[in-house]
């Protein structure tokens, strides 16, 4: 696939599941907050994935590229999720 | 600019971008930090001598947290960096720092931060909270009207040597990963410098959260947010945030000189270090360990029970890899022949003074023992134990490079002394506080009888024979500060002393900087080094014997030929006379973000702040005169950018002029200073400065040829640029993290599905709409970014430009969407960032996003009009400025799609 139809693919991928975002919030939200919620942020993470992965290109990149990356991620999981909990 | 003036002119120290110039600046400036701060500790003690009550209750808050901040932030870690500067690139084998500019911006961002520091003490008085910062005595509310400003600095201040940190920690990952001479596996890397690679990791993560920390309580400050005043947590958020920086703080303290005692006990016992292949795994470990142990600083504040043993458990379980590398060294010593020199006997020292401090402090890591110890003095003895040991190892160091730095070698016997009177004072300062550690903290006056109330008992020990063992302490700190003088006078002296030496002092030296001249050459080398047949050889590109390429043993006793490895020189580039080594630009720009800086401090008020402002500019304009008439005269043709960079040095001057004409025209510099928008026209005029020093750096030819037949094991395949792109990425990621972390933070304390019913805006204004149109529009601007880099490569000039234009006009809708929902939200419903802490967090996490996308677009119209000129086509380097520019622009698109759930969604 050529590089400009893989970001036109990637583009209306990006698209559509932020308009899946929307509906859900539309139609689900209210009644299962908790599950919703965590779709809902499931799907930023793909979405984040995707732009990271084929617009930033980390799918070509040295592995060790991503790891830089995951370990900022799970840098901010940890300060996150230990802060949230240590108030439960 | 090119050319680097000799050692003896002021305007090299002011241009150079030379590694060990940069060393030598970091160590003079850590020096005067640590005297400045010392001056401070010493006030401390004078103030609790009997009947020396010198300082008010304010003012001694104020020099104990100075003292705090300036010791650890300005002086501790910088005074690492100086060695990490001059022996990093040396011992890799490397011929200076992957991005030398931005080293040399780091230096000035730390020193200018120091400044900013220093200065807070003139402006009604700096911080007096302590070092910790804790909230809520951080904010506004709590902080005495007359040093708000002083406050305010010492904040910036502190994001302004953040931000050096960053800098730093980029370049130094990118020098040690990709520029390592040919044949260094990683593995094999000295221990200092592995011991840098892993406190720069800590550092680009850890800083990160100090970072947004910082930009907080910076808002809360200026624009009146309500992050750490806010009743759902905002104290507690403070220590979060605090300490998940502050505890990777104190390995990122104590790391280097770890490296450097390795590096002292192996030279002096004569022998590898023992386990050698243990202690990197334990100091890796410690490394990832060292984030997940935070909130043993929080024991006693609101947090749960469960989580608190969590963290006991994590804190015991750090001090076992530290456990494996005292005993590595101590078994070095006891295997080895150890001599007695003055660099040995200050790495023993500080090896005692850590397994002391190390000790007790794993009694603080126990909850039980915690709720005893904490606010007492033996935290204070524990903690400076701790420190203490860090600056102890790293002034062997100092002692152990010093005649590699200058080539001259110092007295022996004065060394030694400065050693005994050294750790004499500080034993003698800080272990009496063990024994009388019920002694309370930060009090600022024991003249009075101290009561100390037992724990769970109606008993209260009225104890005034405390007093005795705090004397005793300040005769050990007068007797630890006088033992500088020793230090120094030796120095000093020894500099122009007639006692010279040649590549080493110092029998067993194994790593490559000993193999080199003392001090070592611009270029560091005789040659290029590689460590392809296991040792260490020099080639050189020009003085072929046969055919081949002289190639020079590391001792240089005898040169030899090894035809084997002839081939492979002949392709060896030379670029050595290519690279640039000095810029104005480090220095101009970073002053321009100290005015900014300066200026933002006062927006809420004015005072004498103006003298030392204007003072920074003139110096600018000065050097700027100078640099631009030397740059003209040293370029007769220059074309290009170069001529670009020629008209903005130039320009750079009436521009300065301007904004000190008009500052002087409207407001004068000696009275009428009652008005606040002169620190709005002083921030202004700096931003307008640092973006124009921006600009005029990206167009500056600066030659750093990337080096070739070098390890770069992980990360072959990508440029030096590119790995520094994703490593800024990767603290970013941190960054904004932590920012939407706080709001996460400050939701869930709050009750999470409350938020917006709490919230000072009617729900139905509370609308998805807005946020869902920036998302496909940052989306699309992300799209048209990429399209843009494909047709750069395809070398289609006109598709080129299309692509970043519709990035520009997507960025302008995305800004357009938000102002006009912005202006909903402020001027019909009156709702704004102090309305509540539902709006703080809403208008600073999406206008922080909202800044990142200006600075995009400021840095497309950079693109678009060079691309009209005809650049970035093809595969060259110059074409990867696209590439580079999209990660930035696709991660604030993706910190966008976290933040369109969290705030208009959920």
């Amino acid at each position: 696939m050529s590089s400009i139809r893989l970001y036109t693919v990637v583009f209306v991928a990006l698209s559509a599941l932020t308009t899946v975002q929307f509906a859900l919030e539309s139609i689900l939200l209210d009644e299962l907050y908790g599950f919703t919620m965590a779709v809902i942020l499931t799907i930023s993470t793909v979405k984040a994935g995707a732009v990271g992965a084929w617009y930033m290109h980390l799918i070509d990149e040295p592995r060790a590229i991503t790891y830089i990356v995951i370990a900022g991620a799970l840098g901010v999981v940890a300060l996150t999720a230990g802060a949230a909990y240590s108030v439960t | 600019m090119s050319g680097l003036p000799p050692k003896s002119s002021v305007k090299r120290w002011l241009v150079t971008t030379n590694h060990k110039d940069i060393g030598i600046l970091y160590l003079l400036t850590s020096l005067f930090f640590l005297i400045g701060a010392g001056v401070l500790a010493l006030l401390i003690r004078v103030q609790w001598l009997p009947g020396g009550s010198v300082l008010t209750g304010a003012e001694y808050n104020q020099v104990v947290t100075a003292h705090g901040l300036l010791m650890v932030f300005w002086f501790l870690s910088p005074f690492a960096f100086a060695f990490a500067n001059y022996f990093v690139p040396l011992q890799i084998g490397a011929e200076d720092l992957a991005f030398p500019r931005l080293n040399a911006m780091s230096y000035w961002l730390y020193l200018f931060s120091g400044l900013a520091m220093v200065t807070s003490f003139f402006q009604g008085g700096t911080h007096q909270g302590g070092w910790t910062l804790y909230a809520p005595l951080n904010v506004p509310a709590f902080v005495p009207r007359v040093a708000e400003i002083g406050e305010t600095t010492a904040v910036i201040g502190l994001a302004l040597f953040v931000t050096s940190v960053t800098l730093g920690s980029v370049n130094f990952l990118t020098t040690i990963y990709r520029m390592r001479a040919d044949g260094l596996r990683m593995r094999d890397v000295p221990l200092f410098s592995l011991s840098i690679l892993l406190t720069v990791w800590m550092m680009l993560f850890a800083f990160a959260a100090l970072l947004a920390a910082s930009i907080l309580l910076g808002s809360d400050h200026l624009l009146g947010t309500q992050y750490f005043l806010s009743e759902s947590g905002g104290s507690l958020l403070w220590t979060h945030l605090f300490w998940f920086f502050g505890h990777p703080e104190v390995y990122i303290v104590f790391f280097p000189a770890l490296g450097a005692l390795a590096e002292i006990v192996q030279t002096f016992s004569g022998r590898r270090l023992v386990g050698r292949k243990w202690f990197i795994i334990a100091m890796a470990l410690v490394t990832i360990q060292s984030f997940i142990v935070w909130m043993h600083h929080m024991f006693l504040t609101a947090i749960n029970l469960p989580i608190k043993t969590v963290f006991m458990v994590t804190t015991i379980g750090i001090s076992l890899p530290f456990d494996l590398m005292v005993f590595a060294l101590i078994y070095t010593m006891i295997k080895g022949k150890v001599r007695w020199t003055t660099p040995f006997l200050f790495a023993l020292g500080a090896l005692l003074f850590f397994i002391i401090g190390g000790i007790t402090g794993v009694f603080l890591g126990a909850i039980v023992l915690d709720y005893q110890f904490r606010g007492t003095y033996w935290v204070v003895a524990h903690f400076h134990y701790v420190m203490a040991s860090g600056a102890v190892a790293l002034i062997g160091a100092l002692y152990y490079w010093y005649p590699k730095m200058t080539g001259k070698m110092y007295n022996q016997f004065l060394g030694k002394a400065h050693f005994v009177l050294a750790f004499i004072g500080f034993n003698m300062l800080y272990f009496p506080m063990f024994i009388v550690w019920e002694t309370p903290r930060r009090y600022s006056d024991y003249s009075s009888q101290v009561v100390w109330e037992v724990p769970f008992t109606d008993f209260a020990i009225v104890d005034a024979g405390f007093t005795v063992f705090h004397q005793i302490a300040t005769v050990g700190a007068f007797l630890f500060a006088a033992s500088f003088l020793i230090m120094f006078y030796n120095l000093v002296k020894s500099l122009y002393s007639d006692r010279t030496v040649e590549e080493s002092p110092w029998a067993y030296t194994g790593s490559a900087e000993w193999a080199t001249d003392s001090p070592p050459p611009l270029e560091n080398f005789p040659g290029k080094p590689t460590f392809a047949n296991g040792r260490l050889n020099f080639l050189t590109g020009t003085e072929a014997t046969d055919g081949g390429v002289e190639v020079m043993e590391a001792d240089r006793s005898e040169p030899a030929t090894d035809g084997g490895v002839a081939s492979q020189v002949e392709e060896l580039p030379d670029h050595s006379h290519d690279a640039d080594h000095a810029s104005w630009w480090p220095l101009l720009l970073s002053a321009g973000l100290l005015v900014t800086a300066l200026g933002l401090s006062g927006l809420e008020q004015s005072y004498v702040l103006w003298p030392f402002v204007l003072s920074v500019p003139v110096f600018v304009a000065a050097v700027g005169v100078v640099g631009a008439r030397r740059y003209v005269a040293s370029n007769p043709e220059v074309s290009g950018s170069t001529t670009t960079h020629k008209l903005l040095v130039l320009g750079s001057v009436p521009l300065l002029a301007g904004l000190l004409a008009a500052f002087h025209a409207q407001h004068g510099i000696v009275d009428g200073f009652t008005e606040a928008n002169r620190y709005f026209f002083v921030a202004l005029g700096g931003l307008v400065y640092t973006v124009y020093a921006f600009v005029a750096m990206g167009y500056e030819s600066f030659e750093v040829p990337e080096p070739e037949l070098n390890e770069a094991w992980p990360f072959e395949g990508v440029t030096n640029t590119k790995l520094g792109m994703w490593l800024f990425l990767g603290s970013d990621i941190i960054l904004f993290g932590a920012l939407v972390g706080s709001y996460v933070f400050i939701r869930f304390q709050s009750g999470w599905q409350d938020w917006w019913h709490d919230a000072g805006l009617p729900e139905a204004a509370h609308q998805v709409l807005p946020g869902l149109i920036n998302t496909y529009l940052l989306l699309a601007s992300s799209f048209t970014v990429v399209l843009a880099l494909a047709y750069a490569r395809r070398g289609h000039k006109r598709g080129t430009m299309t692509f970043l234009g519709l990035t520009f006009l997507g960025a302008l809708g995305f800004l357009a969407n938000k102002a006009y929902e912005w202006n909903e939200f402020i001027n019909h419903e009156g709702w704004t960032q102090t309305s509540d802490v539902m709006g703080s967090t809403f208008f600073l996490s999406t206008g922080i996003h909202a800044a990142h996308v200006i600075i995009g677009m400021v840095i497309v119209v950079f693109l678009f009009s060079r691309a009209s000129e005809g650049a970035y086509w093809g595969e060259d380097e110059d074409a990867h400025t696209i590439e580079y520019f999209g990660l930035y622009w696709h991660f604030v698109d993706i910190v966008w799609l976290f933040l369109f759930p969290m705030f208009y969604i959920l």
